[in-house]
């Protein structure tokens, strides 16, 4: 799956990765190729400036963390705001996700 | 060339274009580079191959400079980054000015006043040269340019105020000139206050839950 087919969702999916706790970019970037088994052809590099602006709309916020003998990182959480733009973003997907099935299931009919 | 210096490699390549595209350097130099070196330590755990090679394999898997420079422009904000430069920049031009006509060479005798308005000069470019370092990513100045910043807007917004009220109300009983002709004939307060808002939003993306301001 191409960046093209993922336009417009990719900030979904960065919301959703994190609404199970705090990550960083590297464990976000694994749990979506775990996710789409391998599916999503998304260079990782274009993941964090996309992490940094959904930081700047105050959907996630970015902290520093630092463990002995290890390089420091960059972990990222949802906010309150991202929650519920993730709650609705969700509720968007699936409203859509329900007309394309009937349209394109349609035209198999 | 070992792994490590490949990915070093990777990272200054990035921050050059980074700098050239006018995208603020950190925090994804940083955090690419951790990216690099974890994902290249994998793919050596996991195939066995080199730590060279691994590292190859981990650049070649985050994507080329022009790639990642294109989504950090796409995903960026950089008006607010560039108004902030180019306000700082005349700004930095108006103190050099001033130094210039007032202290090197004076068209008039030197007066009490003109020493005192050297602390307020000097305030200005201090603040225009720690946003161009914060905007450059020089982590060194956390915690100090956001305040400075906030600082440095609110005495614009009194002096423009100010400007605003009193030269406003002795043009009008003059007969002649508008409130804003006040706010134009003090430009520096005016940029002051548009350096304060845009290079607070342009770093304010990255103010982190320690407080740390980080201008990426």
């Amino acid at each position: 799956m191409k960046g093209q087919a993922l336009k417009g969702h990719l900030d979904s999916m960065l919301l959703a990765s994190l609404q199970r706790g705090p990550r960083h970019g590297y464990a976000i970037a694994e749990w979506l190729a775990e996710q789409s088994k391998g599916e999503l052809d998304l260079a990782a590099g274009t993941l964090y400036p996309a992490l940094h602006r959904l930081e700047e709309d105050g959907l996630l916020r970015g902290s520093w963390h630092e463990a002995a003998g290890e390089r420091r990182r960059r972990v990222y959480a949802l906010t309150k705001k991202g929650e519920r733009a993730l709650a609705a973003q969700k509720d968007e997907w699936v409203a859509f996700s329900r007309v394309m099935n009937a349209v394109l299931g349609g035209a198999h009919g | 060339m070992d792994d490590l210096d490949l990915i070093a490699a990777y990272a200054r390549r990035l921050e050059a274009a980074l700098r050239r595209a006018g995208r603020p350097v950190q925090p994804l130099v940083d955090e690419t580079t951790a990216h690099l070196v974890e994902d290249a330590a994998r793919i050596a755990r996991a195939d066995g191959c080199s730590a060279q090679d691994a590292a190859r394999r981990a650049i070649a898997r985050f994507g080329d400079v022009p790639a990642v420079v294109a989504a950090a422009r796409k995903n960026g904000r950089a008006l607010s980054a560039s108004i902030a430069r180019v306000s700082s920049l005349v700004l930095l031009a108006c103190v050099a000015w001033w130094i210039f006509t007032a202290l090197v060479d004076p068209p008039y005798p030197l007066q009490v006043k003109d020493a005192l308005i050297v602390n307020f000069f000097a305030e200005l470019a201090f603040v225009s040269i720690l946003l161009f370092r914060a905007l450059d990513g020089r982590r060194t100045l956390r915690g100090v340019v956001g305040p400075a910043l906030v600082l440095n807007g609110a005495l614009a917004f009194a002096l423009v105020v100010v400007g605003l009220v009193s030269g406003g109300v002795v043009e009008r009983a003059s007969g002649h000139g508008t409130p804003l002709s006040s706010l134009l004939a003090d430009p520096v307060w005016a940029l002051m206050l548009v350096q304060s808002i845009a290079g607070l939003r342009a770093l304010g993306g990255t103010r982190t839950r320690d407080g740390a301001l980080v201008a990426g």
